[in-house]
């Protein structure tokens, strides 16, 4: 293992949305607008950095039998925290995400990781991991916030690129948009990874 | 049980670290966040308590059974406590109205201020008109609340008439004595 395959797992190969499909309830409810999804991937990898770095560091401490809640204690306090800082110093997108902040901590991508990776590797590649796998994650959130938000009211990060002629598919930023867009980002993700993987 | 005993030690240990790590963050930023929703909401309680220099948070454990009421202040004017201002949500027409009612300390509605609402523009929207607002005050806490409700906008009307009832419940329960 090496940390360029580390990265290439955590962007393209084991894709935390787009090839796991984990964490679909943050995926699907906060990609509204793109900046909502940068707000939320970025929480999610401050937490999964946090997670993996402290769970690596600890996991000769931790016996097998109780490290289930053991990981979730650690996941929980680097979800509060992010939560506290961001309502203290980012208080607009506090109030956008809301419930979704501390819905972070049943995410399924967080906790397996710990359990897949920080469990059973050093430090180092743990962070790299949780660096990695965020980033995939925020990208993919990114992705589909700028897609939904395209379509649905015309704009990109809030900047208007269709003009005011575009009639708004209101339907893009309402839940039903979310699950038609991860569909077909998926599958031209999918299309695009198995045509590399074969040449 | 040896084993049982070393278990739950080691639980133990990581579940005060975090509690440690936890209490340090909160008394960072506990302070910021508490400007943060006074400075929010002070601008709009000037508009009922125009002698207001200070507010300061009430413990939300005060009014923890009160689904509705997410915030209360307590206001002073030179030092003196002058009255209290509770934040509440009821459920619009159109959504979730947040809004500010002010109560001096003689038990006495001196104000609303919607805060946020997404009522039906032209109908439901007309909460927001002082002619509305000022129909509240100077309801007696011990009082009934004898509101008209706007035709066309009954369920608005309810809406922000609940937002002063639950205040007035909180205030009540919480100072009444």
């Amino acid at each position: 293992m090496n940390f360029a395959t580390i990265l290439k797992n955590g962007f393209v190969k084991e894709n935390p949305v787009f090839i796991q499909f984990l964490g679909m309830c943050p995926v699907l409810a906060v990609t509204g607008t793109a900046t909502n999804g940068l707000g939320m991937g970025l929480a999610t990898t401050a937490v999964l950095l946090g997670s993996n770095t402290v769970i690596s560091l600890l996991k000769s401490l931790i016996p097998n039998k109780i490290r289930i809640p053991c990981f979730i204690v650690v996941i929980a306090t680097f979800v509060t925290m992010t939560g506290m800082i961001m309502n203290a110093y980012f208080p607009v997108l506090f109030d956008a995400l809301g419930i979704f902040i501390p819905l972070i901590v049943v995410n399924c991508l967080i906790l397996g990781r710990a359990e897949t990776f920080a469990s059973k590797n050093s430090t180092p590649f743990s962070i790299v991991d949780g660096l990695a796998m965020g980033a995939g994650f925020t990208v993919a959130l990114v992705v589909l916030g700028a897609v939904r938000e395209l379509f649905g009211s015309g704009s990109v990060f809030g900047l208007n690129l269709l003009g005011d002629a575009y009639p708004s598919a209101a339907i893009m930023i309402q839940p039903p948009g979310a699950f038609l867009a991860l569909g077909i980002l998926t599958a031209i993700f999918n299309v695009v990874i198995l045509k590399k993987m074969k040449s | 049980m040896r084993e049982m005993i070393k278990l739950g030690l080691i639980l133990l240990l990581i579940t005060a670290v975090a509690g440690l790590v936890l209490g340090i963050v909160n008394s960072m930023t506990a302070d910021i966040i508490e400007e943060r929703l006074i400075a929010e909401s002070l601008e709009a309680m000037e508009s009922f308590f125009p002698d207001l220099d200070d507010a300061s948070i009430i413990d939300e454990a005060e009014f923890l059974d009160y689904d509705r009421v997410e915030e209360g202040f307590e206001v002073f004017s030179n030092g003196d406590v002058i009255g209290y201002t509770f934040k509440t949500n009821t459920n619009g027409y159109g959504g979730t109205i947040e809004m500010l009612t002010g109560i001096n300390v003689e038990g006495e509605v001196v104000g609303i201020a919607i805060l946020s609402q997404a009522e039906t523009p032209g109908l439901g929207d007309v909460i927001e008109s002082d002619d509305f607002k000022e129909r509240f005050v100077g309801i007696d806490v011990d009082g009934e609340i004898d509101v008209d409700t706007i035709s066309g906008a009954t369920v608005s009307s309810n809406a922000v008439i609940q937002g002063v009832e639950s205040a007035i419940e909180v205030y009540l329960e919480v100072f009444g004595n």
